[in-house]
């Protein structure tokens, strides 16, 4: 019995016309079944280190002046030596701008204070960021509504 | 030319039974789309599983899945949205009762108690046998909120059942009397001695370095005074008064912190046991078993 020979070019051509065919009219609506946007996503409310100078009056501005300067001749050149979040300088900024200059002078001279007390840091404050200890300016206005849950939860002692 | 023939024929087979785009079309009977969103939803994939069902209820009015929907919302914690859900829910349904019953858990979690006013009269009649849960959340809600307890103890207890007295008793006292801590008495003391309002609110460390910082600066205050170090003395003398004020007014800070911790730990603690008790209500149906 007589074998013809195929050439291995058509075969080749013919197996890719067969599953090119198939691949081009193939399911393509991924989409339906896939991952949906989660609209749940917090938003990041901290404010970030800013240097543009701006204030709504001028205490905030004279404030803000005041810390871009420091950021600007020691801190940047000193290097991140602060161990809470946000940085002194900037709770003080913040403190400022959520009060006024007295009361903003006196909670960052309480955090400054605070910030000298090296013992039992990790169990009184959250650790955020870069291992900082979260410490935020609300915790100090001297309204329990406003202290942020984190900081009080993670004082909770054991029962 | 039967070459070309049979290959046309395989590549017509391709197509032919190849699944293309419209392919899908064909799975998404709505039979098919409720499995699917009952696998999600047993899955805890409840924001697709949603997504599903709201597809589904297009095209049937089903009540299960409209209950479903609200549970699912209420598992995200998204009480609000789960409230409104359950309230949807038609009287004819057989989840009526039960929608009734986790519509009420739901504002409970989100903290709406003011819908739970009309059930602290004596009388409240409603449509189903088993409205104590209802009554003893809506006692439980006093000590959710803020203001001042106006009902006595014994009034308090008596919504409650011999088991769970013991229990309610333990949190009435704790929420009358909290065992706050004073700002203005802390103050006080920082006041008298620079730090003491500190040790007064639970913070013994603060209030040592605070106490620590404020003698320190004053030292050196003092003994530049006395050698006509005025410019020293000067920057001194301000440090030093801004560790003093800064202690009293971190003390009565303090304070607050100190209040809001035992706040929160009576909610934590008074939710934990609601939830052990499934908020004194009927489980919801398991619909994943």
């Amino acid at each position: 019995m007589k074998i013809k020979k195929t050439n291995p070019i058509k075969t080749i051509v013919l197996i890719i016309a067969i599953i090119s065919s198939v691949n081009l009219s193939a399911q393509t609506d991924w989409e339906r079944w896939g991952k949906k946007e989660n609209p749940y996503i917090k938003e990041n409310k901290f404010i970030e280190r800013d240097y543009a100078l701006k204030g709504d009056n001028i205490t905030d501005l004279t404030a803000k002046l005041l810390i871009d300067g420091y950021w600007f001749f020691i801190s940047d050149l000193d290097g991140d030596n602060c161990p809470f979040y946000p940085t002194c300088s900037s709770f003080f900024l913040q403190s400022v701008k959520k009060t006024n200059i007295v009361q903003g002078a006196l909670m960052f001279g309480d955090r400054f204070m605070r910030d000298a007390n090296v013992f039992n840091r990790d169990k009184r404050y959250h650790s955020y960021m870069k291992g900082k200890l979260y410490d935020p300016p609300d915790n100090y206005l001297i309204d329990k509504k406003k202290v942020r849950e984190p900081f009080v939860f993670k004082n909770k002692e054991a029962k | 030319m039967k070459k070309i023939f049979l290959l046309a024929v395989i590549i017509l087979c391709g197509e032919i039974f190849a699944q293309d785009a419209s392919a899908p079309k064909s799975l998404l009977t709505q039979r098919n789309v409720k499995l699917f969103a009952d696998n999600l939803f047993c899955q805890r994939d409840f924001l697709r599983s949603i997504a599903e069902y709201e597809n589904y209820l297009k095209y049937c009015n089903d009540d299960t899945v409209k209950f479903k929907i609200a549970l699912s919302y209420s598992y995200m914690q998204k009480y609000s949205e789960a409230a409104a859900k359950f309230k949807l829910i038609d009287k004819t349904s057989n989840y009526y009762q039960d929608a009734y019953y986790e519509y009420y858990k739901n504002e409970f979690l989100d903290g709406n108690y003011e819908v739970f006013k009309t059930f602290f009269t004596k009388d409240t009649v409603t449509q189903f046998s088993d409205t104590g849960g209802i009554k003893k959340l809506s006692y439980a809600s006093l000590l959710m909120q803020d203001d001042k307890i106006n009902i006595s103890e014994k009034d308090f207890l008596s919504a409650f059942n011999s088991e769970e007295q013991p229990y309610a008793g333990k949190f009435y006292l704790e929420k009358t009397n909290p065992g706050y801590k004073k700002p203005l008495k802390a103050a006080l003391l920082s006041a008298i001695v620079p730090g003491l309002g500190k040790i007064y609110a639970g913070e013994l460390g603060d209030g040592i370095f605070s106490f620590t910082l404020w003698g320190l600066s004053e030292y050196l205050a003092v003994s530049n005074i006395k050698h006509k170090h005025w410019a020293r003395a000067l920057i001194f003398s301000g440090t030093s008064a801004l560790f003093y004020f800064s202690s009293i007014y971190g003390s009565a800070a303090q304070a607050q912190i100190y209040n809001a911790k035992v706040d929160f730990n009576f909610n934590v603690d008074f939710k934990s046991f609601l939830s052990s008790v499934n908020y004194f209500l009927p489980k919801e149906p398991d619909f994943c078993k």
